[in-house]
């Protein structure tokens, strides 16, 4: 008996479509026009970004325990409406999505529409572990570790559930992103960043995981394990703790 | 409060009311029950009061398979535990929900996670995972473990 | 499937958060699933630890010694304080009063401040462990449960007197949804919505756990079964869920937080249906939004063999 494997049916990264990517589409339209729009963009376009980045409006999508963080962020001691952040029920009107919990198979086609529901420009926020790479439900079989599988991410917060002042470093964050981005000049997607992990990126961070065998929950090895032989049990010790075998674990 | 069924027998031990349909099992309120009979001791025990049901689970014990129902009284702490085994190549077993419909819930999630079939159910499908998905994950033969 | 504004039928569709915590529950050790545990409902996240927990020591046999169970009982009663403080916001953000959502989520801010000191963090923990807790309750952090609690009582009387003279509230729940007592027994309706229609149905009066026989537990009910009624219930409970944490801390005795032989893992083996249940259990608890409970089976190993639970379907 298989289980339905859900990869080969995810579209890889790159194939969907960035806006920011694209060319200007208002190229070669003429000389007076394209180099007015030029210089009135290249005056505005660091405030344009500024005030983007000072008017994230997120969509209302919690899934699980970080939604309550999230809630929190919302509520009176972060406020975060003071940072201009105002969470909107529509994709249509929202340009931030904070994807707060496990992205599930069964949420993994809701989470794609949603993202491609909202308009440019867009962000996306990985809040909590579960969203970054799967949390501690990352063996599970109705789990998908993590959501950048699905969609891009600009920033991710590891936490299980992050403290709400993290979504307001992680805002802080998302809005000097930016602010660069405007500054270049194009949106395109640049180094995404891990808030909270100083001056390390996010292959950085994974490098460093994957070069320790020790995982912090689970299991060791990281491999599949079902229960323990006969054997283990035999070679268990007093406490009760089954003895290490010849790899290390147990 | 007078809608809920007290029942003319509510205090009734479990084992005269399940007398000739279900067999003691191990401890007090414990009973093996055959699949043909599960709901005939159902209703049986409703009648007699057991208005709540708490919990069906299935489990896979490799060799066989096991459903279990716990059903309360609200007049008694102790629940009383219904077994049913199944054997290995036939996981099917009739629908209490005639007697609490609420029960639809509670085999949805057994038929989706183990595969048991819940015949005469109103609702036979899937309510976890989605309706597409191939496969019953909680069955020992397959192997924990993401595959994403 | 709507008829112009009024909702004709509807047909649930769960299982977007489904994350295969059964299965996982077979591949843990029994004190590695206790993050986990928390998570089965993260508004309540204590009730689920020790409902879980609970659960593994009745399957070892293992008692933890009684000052952990009085600090156990004033957490796991606090956290339903704090529960039905989100409830009230959330009650009150989905009736387009977002007022009452911030001062409920203020009030709850200053609870988890008090989980945090104690239990290590604001929303899951992993305080509990199997025989006993793993760091103290000191005299300190009671006296500050005490004090928080005190500030409670004082000012929740004002945010439950302004949710209850706005005609906003009263006409949006009163007569609204009421489910019947039958009806709710025969869809396994339990918690707070039950005892709102008139099922005097709640595991801590109906078989109680930690010290709620010792404490005079009080069930609150309601016969009416609609909206304002179910309000009205957690209202009260709230009352109720104060007055025991208090009463826990005044029954916490001096004495060790762990029992001899906690966070042991072998339970004993559960063989065939003909022979003394020993390696089973199953627990509930009356968890703030409903009945929960947890079977365990083991086969003796450190994994469980199987691991089932029922979370409130209300």
């Amino acid at each position: 008996m298989s289980l339905k494997v859900l990869p080969s049916e995810l579209p890889a990264l790159p194939e969907l479509r960035d806006a920011r990517d694209m060319d200007d589409p208002h190229a070669g339209k003429g000389f007076i026009m394209h180099s007015v729009r030029g210089f009135i963009q290249e005056m505005t376009q660091g405030l344009f970004a500024w005030s983007e980045g000072r008017s994230l409006w997120p969509l209302t999508f919690g899934i699980k325990c970080c939604a309550i963080e999230m809630m929190a962020f919302g509520a009176s001691r972060y406020d975060c409406d003071r940072m201009g952040v105002f969470f909107r029920a529509s994709p249509r009107q929202a340009d931030l999505l904070i994807v707060a919990g496990p992205a599930t198979i069964k949420l993994k086609d809701v989470i794609v529409r949603l993202y491609e529901q909202m308009p440019e420009p867009k962000h996306v926020i990985a809040f909590g572990e579960c969203a970054i790479c799967g949390g501690p439900f990352w063996d599970s079989y109705s789990v998908i570790n993590g959501v950048d599988k699905l969609i891009p991410v600009d920033i991710y917060v590891p936490g299980c559930p992050p403290r709400p002042e993290q979504l307001l470093l992680a805002i802080m964050k998302l809005q000097e992103l930016i602010d660069e981005r405007g500054k270049a000049g194009r949106r395109g997607r640049g180094k995404t960043q891990v808030v909270g992990m100083p001056e390390v990126t996010r292959e950085e961070l994974l490098a460093q995981v994957m070069a320790h065998p020790t995982f912090l929950m689970g299991h060791q090895s990281g491999e599949p394990r079902i229960a323990p032989t006969p054997d283990e049990l035999a070679r268990a010790t007093p406490t009760g703790q089954p003895a290490p075998d010849a790899e290390g674990r147990g | 409060m007078s809608e809920i069924p007290a029942g003319a027998a509510a205090a009734q031990d479990p084992a005269a009311i399940l007398a000739g349909i279900a067999t003691p099992g191990k401890g007090a309120r414990a009973f093996a029950v055959d699949r043909k009979r599960i709901v005939d001791a159902c209703a049986a025990l409703h009648r007699a009061g057991f208005a709540h049901l708490c919990l069906i689970t299935g489990i896979d014990w490799r060799d066989r398979w096991e459903v279990v129902y716990h059903l309360v009284r609200l007049e008694e702490p102790e629940p009383v535990v219904l077994r049913v085994a199944l054997p290995y190549g036939e996981a099917r077993i009739p629908s209490v929900a005639s007697v609490w419909p609420g029960a639809v819930w509670h085999e949805r999630e057994t038929y989706d996670l183990l595969g048991i079939v819940f015949e005469g159910s109103p609702d036979p499908r899937r309510i976890l995972l989605p309706q597409d998905y191939e496969g019953f994950p909680l069955r020992k033969e397959v192997l924990y473990g993401n595959r994403s | 499937m709507l008829d112009a504004e009024t909702v004709v039928s509807l047909d649930p569709d769960v299982g977007y958060i489904h994350r295969g915590i059964e299965k996982l529950a077979e591949n843990r050790m029994y004190f590695k699933f206790t993050p986990i545990a928390n998570k089965l409902d993260y508004i309540a996240a204590a009730a689920w630890e020790h409902l879980y927990i609970s659960c593994v020591e009745r399957l070892i046999g293992l008692e933890p010694p009684e000052r952990a169970v009085c600090a156990r009982m004033a957490m796991v009663e606090l956290q339903r304080v704090v529960s039905h403080l989100f409830w009230l916001g959330t009650l009150s953000m989905d009736l387009g009063q977002p007022t009452i959502f911030v001062w409920a989520m203020r009030e709850r801010e200053r609870l988890l401040d008090v989980f945090e000191d104690i239990m290590g963090g604001r929303m899951t923990y992993g305080w509990m462990i199997i025989g006993g807790l793993r760091d103290d309750l000191t005299p300190g952090q009671a006296a500050r449960i005490l004090a928080e609690l005190d500030r409670l009582e004082k000012v929740l009387p004002e945010y439950l007197a302004a949710t209850e003279r706005d005609g906003l509230f009263r006409e949006r729940l009163q007569g609204v949804g009421a489910i019947s007592a039958r009806d709710a027994l025969a869809y396994g309706l339990t918690g707070p919505a039950a005892r709102a229609s008139g099922v005097p149905y709640d595991v801590r009066a109906h078989a109680p756990y930690l010290r709620y026989t010792q404490l005079g537990f009080r069930m609150v009910t309601r016969a009416a079964g609609d909206c304002w009624a179910r309000y009205e219930v957690r209202r009260d409970e709230m009352r109720e869920s104060m007055r025991l944490v208090r009463a826990a801390l005044a029954l916490m005795p001096e004495g060790p937080i762990r029992a001899q032989g906690a966070m042991t893992l072998r339970p004993p083996v559960a063989l065939s249906m003909a022979t003394p249940k020993d390696g089973e259990a199953f627990v509930r608890n009356e968890c703030p939004r409903g009945e929960g409970a947890i079977m365990l089976v083991s086969d003796g190993s450190n994994y469980p063999s199987r691991s089932s639970r029922s979370c409130a379907r209300g």
